[in-house]
């Protein structure tokens, strides 16, 4: 039997699917579900009762013969990790990840912990402070808009990022400058830069 | 079932290599350039297209490079490598085509490139726009590092302030290679370069100057690798592949874990495991110098001095023609050719002087060559070790 046409879920048992690919597929419990490539249309978050969840359970153990265990809700997230750290950004907050299972902090943002291979690092907010590690001034004519910064900066929670210190002449822009985040919007997108931390 | 890599040292060899058209190519296309540099390479291992049955190959522009070129080139492949890591590419392609030689899956092995970046109708501010969508970067874009410079002068900035490395030193580092170019009549500028000249350059990215970056040149490379019994009865002296290693930490400058360590450190500490050698049995370096500060990071990580001490170790001439080492006797990135993806130049470099065919530029007795490929932003790393028939 189909399960993509199985009648009377309301949808709900295709959207399930969805939810394992993100949620427990490394299991290998809904692969045969999963194959038939069924599911609604990533964007909305979708949250399932445990009733249904069980009744899915039961149907894949019953149809695939998995060795099902029983789980609790788990939500699809709307968009993947790029989109929700850039809607924080635009609304203002910068966020990094933090992985519950190895405790250490995870910048660029990923949906995988890099370094212990755990899904789904959380969302967080760091401390904002943090040191240059690097510098470097980009030449550019003056009729382009003159020369610029770019920084490497390394927060105080031990992750690294790109930004640029503002405020502050290229030239006092300096390996060890004590800085401080803040999200500077333009073009209605908001990005990660730095003022000197005695200014902030 | 085990394998050690070190029973395939000296398994191979290189048994022909050619370049062509480096420096200024106008009217020809990437392909025909790397066509011309394969026919010559093949021909000079004394073989002929029909017996190539393996090939590797990498381009900026195309993603899907290897069947253009086994279409263009008429072959045939039983072995295809397009694994594309930037310019360390055709020295990580080596132990790939050495496994599919020591297994039977080929019998010789094209590794070719060619690029037309200097002449080419697209030129690199295309491509980059191309690349921006092709390959984004998001979390670096938005702040225009203008790349891959930026990467490289970040590093730079951090190697100064961690270990007191100074612009001088890095000057030294173009000097020498300005230096051994003008021995070198295959390499593209060949003006006097003097250690004033780089710092009074016109400044790109802080720290580096025009001159500490390497040049933007059209060109071809090319090699021919075959089971080192094959090679001895061939008609060039083989050069034998006495160890290999990549390593690859990260693709984005702001992912690299230390900006004054590169994954060379890996890369070189296998190699030389496989090799059975130490930087002090190698008596010519070629190392991807894309930009000053390249020279100095794999110097220190492939064992020549120690961390921090490469600014000291280039002083005073020592990487020039009479120095304590031969560093990038052709000349370079920086002097020498660069069509974007430099590794190949630099093995076949290693290949020249270990065949004796340096010229003006020779090194008086190089039994053991050391071909170091960088990729990205510091981001690829590949070291291969290549020897004399004395050295197995």
């Amino acid at each position: 039997m189909d399960a993509s046409r199985q009648k009377g879920d309301g949808g709900q048992l295709g959207a399930i699917h969805r939810v394992l690919q993100f949620g427990i597929a490394e299991a290998g419990v809904c692969t045969p579900g999963l194959r038939k490539g069924f599911g609604r249309q990533p964007g909305s978050p979708l949250a399932i009762t445990n009733g249904v969840l069980r009744r899915h359970w039961a149907d894949c153990a019953s149809r695939f013969g998995s060795d099902v265990q029983p789980h609790t809700t788990m939500t699809l997230p709307a968009t993947g990790i790029q989109a929700q750290h850039q809607q924080a950004l635009d609304q203002g907050r910068f966020l990094i990840q933090h992985c519950g299972a190895c405790g250490r902090h995870v910048y660029f943002p990923r949906e995988l912990c890099p370094h212990c291979g755990a899904l789904g690092p959380a969302l967080v907010a760091p401390a904002g402070g943090g040191t240059v590690a690097a510098v470097t001034t980009i030449r550019r004519k003056a009729e382009l808009g003159g020369d610029y910064t770019i920084c490497m900066v390394e927060l105080d929670e031990g992750v690294r990022l790109m930004s640029r210190v503002e405020g502050l002449a290229p030239a006092a822009v300096a390996v060890g400058l004590r800085v401080q985040a803040r999200v500077a919007q333009a073009n209605g997108h908001g990005l990660v830069v730095f003022d000197a931390e005695a200014a902030a | 079932m085990s394998f050690d890599l070190k029973s395939l040292r000296g398994s191979a060899a290189i048994a022909g290599v050619a370049t062509f058209g480096c420096g200024e190519s106008p009217g020809f296309t990437e392909m025909e350039l790397l066509a011309r540099a394969a026919y010559a390479a093949v021909a000079d291992a004394g073989l002929t297209m029909a017996d190539i049955d393996g090939v590797c190959t990498a381009s900026v522009l195309s993603a899907m490079w290897p069947m253009p070129v086994i279409e263009y080139l008429g072959l045939n492949p039983s072995f295809i490598d397009g694994t594309m890591l930037g310019g360390s590419s055709f020295i990580a392609h080596l132990m790939p085509a050495m496994l599919a030689l020591a297994a039977g899956q080929c019998n010789a092995v094209l590794v070719c490139y060619g690029s037309t970046q200097r002449s080419g109708t697209m030129n690199r501010k295309a491509v980059a726009d191309a690349r921006r969508q092709m390959d984004p970067q998001p979390y670096e874009m938005p702040y225009e590092p203008v790349m891959p410079v930026a990467a490289y002068a970040l590093a730079a900035s951090a190697h100064m302030a961690r270990y007191g490395t100074t612009r001088r030193q890095l000057a030294e580092v173009a000097v020498a290679a300005r230096a051994w170019a003008r021995l070198n009549p295959e390499a593209f500028e060949r003006g006097p370069l003097t250690i004033d000249d780089v710092l009074c350059a016109r400044m790109v990215a802080d720290p580096l100057t025009v001159r500490d970056c390497c040049l933007v040149t059209d060109g071809a490379g090319a090699f021919v690798l075959v089971r080192s019994d094959r090679a001895r009865h061939l008609p060039r002296p083989p050069v034998f592949v006495l160890g290999t290693a990549t390593a690859c930490w990260h693709r984005q400058i702001s992912a690299m874990p230390d900006l004054t360590v590169t994954a060379a450190s890996q890369s070189g500490r296998a190699a030389y495991a496989m090799a059975g050698l130490t930087a002090a049995d190698v008596d010519v370096a070629a190392l991807y110098d894309a930009f000053t500060i390249n020279t100095l990071l794999f110097l220190e990580d492939l064992g020549f001095c120690a961390k921090g001490e490469g600014g000291g170790f280039v002083e005073n001439g020592a990487i020039a023609p009479g120095g304590r080492l031969a560093v990038n006797t052709n000349g370079g990135g920086l002097s020498c050719t660069h069509p974007g993806m430099y590794g190949i130049f630099a093995l076949i470099e290693a290949v020249r002087q270990l065949r004796g065919d340096g010229g003006e530029r020779q090194v008086a007795g190089a039994r053991v060559a050391l071909a170091h490929g960088n990729g990205g932003t510091l981001s690829s790393q590949a070291t291969a070790i290549l020897g004399t028939a004395e050295t197995l």
